[in-house]
């Protein structure tokens, strides 16, 4: 394609230069038979001529430039109306910008959350499997991780991972960091290789070694200031010393944004034991055959979850009665499925937003096209070609979205420091929302379909070639029952779409404020919350816990400003819980009964009081309760 | 009088030429030389502007060229006048009738 142009425009240069000789040669003749020297003959030819350079300087020019440089006069055209009209200007653009940056700084959150693929190889194949008890996702025991393993079919491969935190000791100021346990599969069930150094080998994923490490790339910045030399570094993690064998690309921290290492699940041997089943705190990721369909992994999912039932007699009982069985959702579903809801509204609405200020733009410009109808008149009388007066309109109208889209950029760009509020939910996928290229296209296209709705009714009513009764004074009433028309229909739709704007934002409104009135049986205000954890090598058995857990607790309350500290395993509403089976003395189990099954979390004595939570009825626990033979419960 | 060589207005020498070409194909001096002695040496065709000329009226279709002999036998660049440039022709002269008229008038009345 190009290069037949390049070799067209060569062609047409050659024949150009041939043209050019053909007329000096012939000029010169002449001249020569009117008595002057060849010499002389031929200088006056090319000075009459002009210079051939720049005749084809100019030629090629034309031949390319001439469609550009009439856009470019329209353009300044239209730059030179619309600063002869700042009000209608100012009011126009700041509409636009307004529907322009809402539109697209939620299209780049739609972008981030539910169009961009995830940044793993293939991403597609990858999928979440969870057990499932009456309908509801539940993590897995790693009996169960090891079944699907071992049996499934349609999974190239899976990968158990938990979270777990470290500390981290030696040189340097001590620190906590958030890191995940993997099984050695992880990273190639991702399919993303490492940045630098390499991933975990099957034989560092056993209990007697698991002292490899894997970086995020924010850790070995941070904490290694980006050298190659982190790797085959010694580090102390909960009092044990790895290696740092690799670390992951930047990209590879979306999904898993707190991350700072990786470290080998080293299951023990009694991990593959049916002890083990009910035990539920691992997540696992597969990646799918090629060709396989999410649906026949989930359909052999269930197939083998259906089995443990017959081989393991001790939780038959239970499992049927629990309806157990597994679920598959896509990674991506996995991450995005909560927050999909919320961004389509949003995002239908803020089109509307945009429809609304195009129609209001609209009708601006019709009121505007009345008093514009004699200069278009005489545009035309001088000569002006219909269609060139509808380009002429449209360039305006075109300048006035580029106008606004400029401003409606700025506008979104601020908008998007809004959105991580907005995120009730917090995905991580809202993290990598940014206004790159493809959002920055999207706003270009906007332009350009809002700059021809907006202008092309307005365009073609007063476009109408009616040349010889606008210019005659007072004729102004021939086209006015149209637009008439055309304009009330405009304010209908409008009145209509912000009509379902105020509905939909007094529905958004009333949930948001709902949640706000959720009395969660604690106070938030005035509590600060940290976590701790102790390793094991030096905290062994109750004893040293209960010491170190009591000590804390006196010297923390001891603190100026400090009311009241206590100790939780786990924060309320923060995501991470631990499940009990209850059986009440005296009360067997009937056949049909659900199992009575609840959250539990292990408090220190002055919880209760640091929390603000009120008991119902009886007391709290006190220190004798820790150690005295009946174990109490709230 | 005679040294008052008129500046060609603008857009007039596509009329021109579009006229020359009327009466038979024709290389670009040729144009250059028939403008020249039918206008009698009134307007100065400034030869550095035929040439883009052509070629834009070729791009927009009114003149069409092909490679011909000259009459001394040398390739020369003969253009022609193509349908649309005809009725092009003939709707400028019209305009430019009414123009000068109205012109005329003006100058009469003034």
């Amino acid at each position: 394609m190009k290069f037949a142009g390049w070799i067209r425009r060569k062609q047409a240069g050659r024949e150009l230069d041939a043209e050019l000789r053909f007329h000096i040669e012939r000029r010169t003749q002449e001249l020569q038979r009117e008595g002057l020297s060849a010499e002389e003959a031929r200088r006056r030819a090319l000075v009459e001529l002009g210079g051939t350079q720049q005749i084809k300087e100019e030629v090629r020019a034309m031949r390319t430039g001439i469609w550009l440089e009439t856009v470019w006069q329209d353009v300044r055209y239209a730059a030179r109306q619309l600063r002869k009209n700042p009000g209608f200007a100012t009011v126009a653009i700041l509409t636009l910008s307004l529907g322009i940056g809402a539109t697209t700084s939620i299209f780049s959150v739609v972008r981030s959350v539910l169009l961009a693929p995830l940044p793993y190889s293939d991403p597609d194949r990858l999928v979440m499997i969870w057990n499932q008890y009456q309908g509801k996702p539940s993590h897995n025991a790693s009996p169960d991780y090891f079944d699907r393993v071992e049996q499934s079919r349609t999974l190239e491969n899976l990968a158990a991972f938990r979270s777990a935190s470290f500390n981290l000791t030696g040189e340097g100021e001590p620190e906590r960091l958030e890191g995940t346990l993997v099984t050695a599969s992880f990273f190639r069930t991702l399919g993303t290789p490492p940045l630098i150094g390499r991933a975990f080998l099957e034989e560092e994923d056993r209990p007697e070694r698991g002292d490899a490490v894997v970086l995020s790339h924010g850790a070995w910045q941070r904490r290694f200031g980006g050298k190659r030399s982190a790797l085959g570094r010694s580090v102390r993690l909960n009092d044990r010393p790895f290696t740092v064998v690799g670390v992951m690309p930047e990209s590879f921290s979306l999904l898993f944004p707190q991350v700072e290492l990786w470290a080998p699940m080293a299951f023990p041997q009694e991990a593959r034991s049916d002890k083990e089943r009910g035990n539920e705190s691992l997540l696992v990721v597969g990646r799918m055959k090629r060709g396989v369909s999410l649906r026949q992994t989930e359909e052999e999912m269930k197939a083998i979850a259906a089995r443990v039932p017959e081989t393991v007699p001790s939780r038959r009982e239970f499992l049927t009665r629990a309806n157990w069985s597994a679920e598959v959702v896509s990674l991506h579903e996995q991450h995005a499925g909560d927050l999909r809801p919320l961004v389509l509204m949003l995002f239908g609405s803020v089109v509307l937003v945009l429809l609304v200020a195009s129609v209001n733009v609209a009708n601006l410009q019709l009121v505007r096209g009345a008093g514009r109808k004699r200069e278009l008149a005489v545009r035309a009388a001088l000569g002006a070609g219909r269609g060139r007066i509808l380009r002429q309109l449209c360039v305006e109208n075109l300048c006035l979205a580029a106008m606004g889209a400029a401003l409606g950029i700025l506008l979104a760009w601020w908008g998007l420091q809004a959105v991580p509020l907005l995120a009730l939910q917090e995905s991580p996928l809202l993290g990598r929302t940014t206004m790159d290229a493809p959002v920055l296209l999207f706003a270009l296209a906007l332009t350009v379909v809002t700059g021809l709705l907006f202008g092309l009714a307005p365009a073609l009513q007063s476009g109408r070639p009616e040349a010889h009764h606008a210019l005659r004074e007072g004729a102004r009433g021939s086209a006015g029952a149209m637009r008439f028309l055309s304009r009330r229909a405009l304010v209908v739709a409008e009145v209509a779409m912000a009509l379902l704007l105020v509905v939909v934002a007094g529905l958004i409104l009333q949930s948001f404020q709902r949640l706000l009135r959720v009395d969660p049986g604690f106070e938030s205000s005035d509590r600060l919350t940290f976590r701790v954890s102790l390793p094991r090598s030096r905290y062994v058995g109750r004893e040293q816990l209960q010491q170190f857990h009591k000590e804390a607790a006196a010297r923390l309350a001891a603190l100026p400003g400090v009311r009241a500290a206590g100790a939780v395993q786990s924060l309320p509403i923060s995501g991470t819980r631990d499940t009990a089976t209850i059986h009440v003395e005296g009360r067997p189990i009937q056949p049909g009964d659900k199992p009575f099954s609840c959250e539990y979390r292990m408090i220190s004595p002055n919880y209760l009081r640091a929390m603000g939570i009120r008991l119902l009825r009886g007391r709290g626990f006190e220190e004798s309760d820790a150690e005295g033979k009946p174990r109490v419960v709230l | 009088m005679t040294d008052y060589k008129a500046e060609l207005l603008q857009g007039t020498l596509d009329m021109l030429i579009l006229k020359t070409l009327a009466l038979e194909p024709m290389h670009g001096y040729g144009i250059s030389q028939r403008i020249q002695q039918i206008s009698r040496e009134v307007f100065r065709v400034n030869q550095g502007s035929l040439y883009p000329a052509l070629h834009r009226l070729e791009k927009e279709g009114l003149i069409e060229a092909e490679w011909g002999a000259s009459e001394n036998n040398r390739r020369a660049r003969y253009y022609r006048l193509t349908k649309a440039g005809r009725k092009r022709l003939s709707a400028e002269t019209q305009n430019w009738e009414r123009l000068a008229a109205a012109i005329t008038r003006i100058l009469q009345t003034a």
